[in-house]
């Protein structure tokens, strides 16, 4: 595992934290809500592999020993960890979660699905999709990452599948533009890296008006960083409900609907009937909570919560022309000579250092809200320093050098001199 | 000495800024017509009892009035002879907008918490002296900003309109602050600055309150030249820039 950077990978805010895990550490942001895994090198019994661990056979132990010891299978190739899609069990679950979702969330929020394109992404084993295609007679399409799962979808159930990996191919390389009317996303959005690529991708596949439905978006609570410290294979990104509906939004969605639901299975105090389990989970958990951080948004919880979403594609030749302001474009166009419009728009940003302590990339036009979950990059907000300095001090403007030196507090060199510049000033009028 | 009822209805809750003004007011023979005192539950006193009581002398110097801040709560029988408490669970619940449409054909003057929301401006008129030149000096720190910017401690009395420090104005003045002088070695800037804001801030305020009770025949008369102009607004000032100010205007630059 390399050094985990401070700054969140998602919106590049640093009002970010670690919080530690059995094999796995986390970082979370308070900016955007969204939590990222890093899978440890180490971790106390990783050098007990399974021949180490023959001793740990007996019966009391066993579960307990596959999940505390290093498993080498994952290594290999982890998409086999998914090869228990074509167990019994999981085909009737598979099922369910079709009864489920067909009443949870089509008819919760009337979307008609007869005789439509529908692609279901990571669909498993294809159960699931193979009840909406007989009920509804669609045009379906699976593609998943487990090949066993594939195959078995394919030739027992005849579905149209598609080999797909999230870290390697793009949509588009499938699929036609404009093809879908639905598209599934379910239990997989933790497992997409760039959410952004994603969305453009997959909005380019999808027919203008069309449905994008993320089922089961897990969000980051304390419960699932803890209820899932011992998998071998674990969730990449855990996205804040914010950070998905702002993202949608940014690529011409909007949202229809959005729910809150619980699995109890997965409920961290079920961790407590192996004994040691119970003992490690309660460490971490004990760590955790000593991080003031954990207390804010939903983090505390101790249930593995998530959401459902639906958005509508707009239609592209009806999308409004709202502009924006790009934070970004207007640093790299500043220069010393400040005419008036610029001066409003610092004067403007000045506000978002003093009172929300965060820029961010865009802005709706008048700057009165913003578009993004994403913070100004450090080297532009270095500019912006020095920017509002040099402007404080050529028209000694006391509130740009004010926020100058708040946002000054990540740079020691320009903060000192600010500093200076103030303890030297005579300010008597 | 004047002995006048002003036209207003103050709309109170306890805090410094309410203190000072009854107290200025009630030296300078000036009273409400009526008081509107909103007590949150289980709402605890704000009055800091036994507080540097040298500071808060030095700090009050400027002014020919000494009040005393050593209670718990304030009694409001002392400054009128109507006055009408309103129980509410928060700032502003419907218990309070009832009474304030009760009175909506009156103008309230507004010493209570945070930003008055637009249901209640919608049927009534508040007015509200913020420390600094409108619309120049808005927003949070005025009377610092004021100082670094203008070299002077100012106040404006106004009419609330929904924006922040926002609305047409009634009166407007300003004062040099020559005589203060504290041992900046005594107490932290932190001390310093909550002093200023509880012990002299309101002065500033209950000053230009009575100086426009004075010089204005009309008090409701918003002075003619008002046009809707941004202004500037300024927010919390940093810590650093605070101690200069500080320094420069109540520390040794004057000793």
């Amino acid at each position: 595992m390399n050094q985990i950077e401070q700054n969140c990978s998602y919106c590049n805010s640093f009002s970010t934290t670690k919080i530690d895990s059995y094999k796995f550490i986390w970082k979370i942001c308070s900016n955007c809500g969204c939590a990222e895994s890093y899978k440890k090198e180490s971790y106390p019994l990783d050098f007990m592999k399974y021949p180490l661990s023959k001793y740990l056979e007996k019966k009391s132990w066993k579960q307990t020993r596959d999940r505390l010891l290093k498993n080498d299978v994952v290594d290999e190739d982890n998409s086999k960890i998914y090869d228990y899609f074509t167990n019994e069990n999981h085909i009737k679950l598979s099922k369910e979660d079709a009864l489920e979702f067909n009443q949870n969330v089509l008819e919760k929020y009337s979307i008609d699905i007869n005789n439509k394109k529908i692609l279901d992404i990571s669909g498993g084993n294809g159960h699931f999709i193979k009840y909406f295609q007989d009920k509804y007679n669609c045009d379906c399409t699976l593609t998943e990452y487990n090949k066993n799962a594939l195959e078995y979808a394919s030739s027992t159930l005849n579905i149209k599948t598609q080999y797909y990996d999230f870290t390697k191919h793009k949509f588009t390389d499938f699929f036609d533009n404009n093809q879908f009317d639905v598209i599934f996303i379910r239990a997989s959005i933790m497992f997409m890296d760039d959410l952004s690529t994603v969305l453009e991708d997959l909005s380019t596949v999808l027919k203008d008006d069309g449905i994008i439905i993320i089922n089961y978006s897990v969000t980051p609570t304390l419960g699932t960083i803890l209820r899932t410290q011992f998998d071998e294979y674990n969730y990449k990104h855990l996205y804040s409900k914010t950070f998905i509906v702002e993202t949608l939004e940014r690529y011409g969605f909007n949202s229809i609907g959005l729910s809150r639901n619980y699995d109890f299975s997965m409920y961290i105090n079920s961790l407590d009937s192996f004994p040691m389990e119970r003992i490690i989970t309660r460490w971490y958990e004990l760590k955790a909570l000593k991080n003031k951080f954990i207390y804010q948004n939903e983090f505390t919880a101790r249930d593995r919560r998530r959401y459902d979403m639906v958005f509508r594609k707009k239609d592209s030749s009806k999308i409004n022309n709202t502009k924006y302001f790009n934070t970004i474009n207007f640093i790299d166009s500043l220069s010393d000579s400040l005419n008036e419009d610029f001066f409003m728009i610092l004067d403007r940003l000045c506000k978002k250092i003093d009172v929300v302590n965060e820029i961010y990339i865009e802005y709706l036009e008048d700057l009165s809200k913003r578009t993004t979950l994403n913070t100004l990059p450090l080297e532009y907000k270095l500019k912006l320093v020095r920017m509002l300095f040099t402007l404080g001090k050529k028209h000694e403007d006391w509130k740009f050098i004010n926020s100058a030196l708040k946002l000054s507090a990540f740079f020691p060199k320009e903060k000192k001199e600010i500093e200076k510049y103030i303890k030297d000033k005579n300010i008597v009028k | 000495m004047l002995n006048k009822v002003l036209p207003f209805i103050l709309l109170a809750s306890d805090n410094y800024a309410t203190l000072t003004y009854l107290e200025y007011l009630k030296k300078e023979g000036f009273y409400f017509k009526k008081i509107i005192y909103v007590n949150k539950s289980n709402q605890v006193s704000i009055f800091k009892k036994n507080e540097n009581k040298d500071l808060v002398n030095r700090l009050q110097d400027n002014f020919s009035l000494r009040i005393n801040y050593d209670i718990d709560f304030i009694d409001y029988s002392e400054y009128s002879s109507d006055i009408e408490t309103v129980k509410v669970n928060s700032d502003y619940d419907d218990n309070l907008l009832k009474v304030v449409k009760k009175y909506s054909s009156e103008v309230f003057f507004f010493s209570y918490r945070g930003r008055v929301p637009r249901p209640f401006l919608d049927v009534a008129r508040f007015i509200h002296i913020h420390p600094g030149i409108m619309p120049n000096i808005r927003g949070s720190d005025g009377l610092f900003w004021s100082l670094l910017e203008r070299g002077k401690a100012g106040a404006t009395m106004f009419f609330l309109d929904e924006g922040i420090d926002d609305g047409e104005i009634i009166f407007q003045s300003e004062y040099l602050i020559n005589d203060i002088q504290i041992d900046l070695n005594k107490y932290t800037t932190s001390e310093i600055y909550r002093g200023i804001l509880n012990y002299f801030d309101p002065y500033i305020r209950a000053k230009v309150f009575v100086e426009a009770i004075k010089q204005k025949n009309d008090l409701l008369q918003t002075l003619n030249s008002y046009e809707k102009v941004e202004g500037r607004q300024f927010f919390t000032m940093h810590t650093l820039l605070l101690e200069k100010v500080i320094k420069t205007y109540f520390g040794e630059i004057n000793e």
